[in-house]
């Protein structure tokens, strides 16, 4: 009895990880990349079918040599996978020609209202108009984070918050600078608010006062976005916030004495004219901040988050992204 | 000497081995479970820790130590940024152990239910295995042989995902 308890603790030292629960195997292979994960399938028996239970999705379009075989491997997956355990998160990163045309079927049919979380990675290197991942116009139910890094490019993408489906055309705007290459991150951290992060490089330039827009579209019902949004920098001081407003107030709001007749705020400080006006392409802009470059190489970093300042879902906000041009 | 002793409670955890490890609650508190069994007060003095070494318990010792010392991100929005980054390297530094050493942490960390070292820990796993073949990661993880499978069962493991193995 005794030795055949030493063969079983001696086997479970020698072999640990096998005695885990599967969520933690689970954990370990969510670090890597799904890929990695099913080739563990041929590991021991314990493993065999471990990944197809895997909740925490990863794709890489750099481990496939096109993005056909990227698209397959992905179908595969989700049709290799046990479909009773629902998908908790879906990383994608893609790099290269934006060809997506497995988004459509394979992914609408295989995983619609099962995402808790997807994160999205866009790696874009060549300047071209990426088409619209489609993926992310499946109904959600849980929060979309976005992140993108690319050369001066358009893209669209889409993304929800709370219980709603939202829907972004994003697009970060440099060609009033030229030879700048503007890095960018909009993730949204919660329902009631979001961040958007970029850099610009600007090389060789008299000196230049550009502003940043928001430009973004309402839902047909405002009334959650009268309130104006409170703004701050992420890595400043958020006693030095200020507000923006996405809804025109129906007064000016008023800097000085008779500030406290806005009945939206009365903390409101509103700097940098930040009342909202339409553009002639259909969308709503809003100038959120302003920075001055000059002389040689400047990097420009701009944190914002944006917060309602009733902490209320914005749901149905639209945003096509940040514009930047010279004042 | 006596207000240091009574400002800060100890606790004893008793490994397998019957080593005894005197520390900080605080520092035990790092641990969900252990925070669990003092809140419901079903602590003792000392807190026996049957299935954990006193290597490993020394090691996960030091792990929470580092931790509780360090600023929490949630105390404030002003995280401090080098506190962040001393934490980093502390982490990375802590992970650089022999593979039976860090399944031995990660099962304990699972036991003793400390979060962010099952985080580390399954995360340099994952490091360690990142695009090796199957025979290395076998090695390295040191696969129960006796549950190992069969030829076919393997040439129909890697048949049935072949796609993946392209």
């Amino acid at each position: 009895m005794d030795s055949e308890n030493d063969k079983k603790r001696l086997d479970v030292e020698l072999d640990r990880l096998s005695s885990l629960p599967d969520d933690l195997i689970h954990k370990i292979l969510s670090f890597n990349d799904t890929i990695d994960a099913i080739k563990t399938s041929t590991l021991s028996s314990r493993w065999r079918f471990i990944w197809t239970t895997m909740m925490c999705l990863a794709f890489s379009s750099e481990d496939f040599p096109n993005l056909r075989k990227f698209s397959k491997f992905v179908t595969r997956v989700l049709s290799g996978r046990d479909n009773q355990r629902e998908v908790s998160s879906v990383k994608l990163t893609f790099r290269g020609k934006p060809v997506y045309p497995w988004c459509k079927g394979a992914i609408e049919k295989k995983l619609t209202m099962c995402f808790t979380t997807i994160t999205a990675y866009h790696h874009c290197t060549c300047p071209v108009l990426v088409t619209p991942l489609e993926l992310l116009f499946i109904r959600f139910m849980g929060l979309l984070y976005f992140l993108s890094y690319f050369i001066p490019v358009t893209f669209h993408t889409g993304f929800k918050m709370g219980s709603e489906m939202l829907v972004t055309w994003g697009y970060f705007k440099s060609s009033f600078i030229q030879a700048s290459i503007f890095r960018e991150v909009l993730v949204i951290t919660g329902s009631n608010n979001f961040e958007t992060n970029y850099a610009s490089y600007v090389h060789d330039l008299p000196e230049t006062n550009y502003a940043s827009y928001l430009v973004y579209k309402l839902p047909r019902d405002q009334s959650t976005f009268e309130a104006p949004m409170f703004v701050w920098e992420k890595y400043g001081f958020r006693n030095n916030g200020w507000y923006i407003y996405l809804v025109s107030p129906p007064h000016t709001p008023v800097i000085g004495p008779n500030f406290d007749e806005n009945s939206y705020s009365p903390q409101n400080k509103p700097k940098l004219n930040a009342v909202p006006r339409q553009r002639t392409d259909g969308w709503m802009e809003v100038k959120v901040w302003g920075f001055t470059v000059w002389g040689l190489t400047k990097s420009v970093f701009v944190h914002l988050q944006f917060e309602h300042p009733s902490a209320k879902d914005l749901y149905g906000l639209i945003i096509q992204g940040i514009d930047i041009r010279p004042i | 000497m006596s207000t240091s002793s009574s400002s800060s409670k100890k606790i004893v955890l008793k490994s397998a081995d019957n080593e005894t490890f005197e520390i900080d609650e605080i520092v035990a508190l790092e641990s969900q479970a252990i925070k669990n069994m003092i809140e419901d007060e079903c602590a003792d003095n000392v807190i026996p820790l049957g299935n954990i070494d006193s290597k490993t318990l020394s090691k996960i010792i030091e792990y929470c130590k580092k931790h509780a010392e360090s600023p929490k991100k949630d105390d404030n929005a002003d995280i401090d940024e080098k506190a962040v980054e001393d934490l980093k390297s502390f982490d990375a530094e802590f992970a650089k152990v022999d593979m039976p050493l860090i399944q031995d942490i990660l099962m304990a960390a699972n036991f003793l239910n400390i979060d962010n070292l099952i985080g580390l820990m399954c995360r340099t796993i994952a490091d360690r295995i990142k695009g090796k073949t199957p025979e290395e990661i076998r090695k390295i993880l040191n696969i129960n042989k006796n549950d190992l499978l069969s030829p076919e069962q393997e040439a129909k493991a890697r048949e049935e995902n072949s796609w993946a193995f392209d």
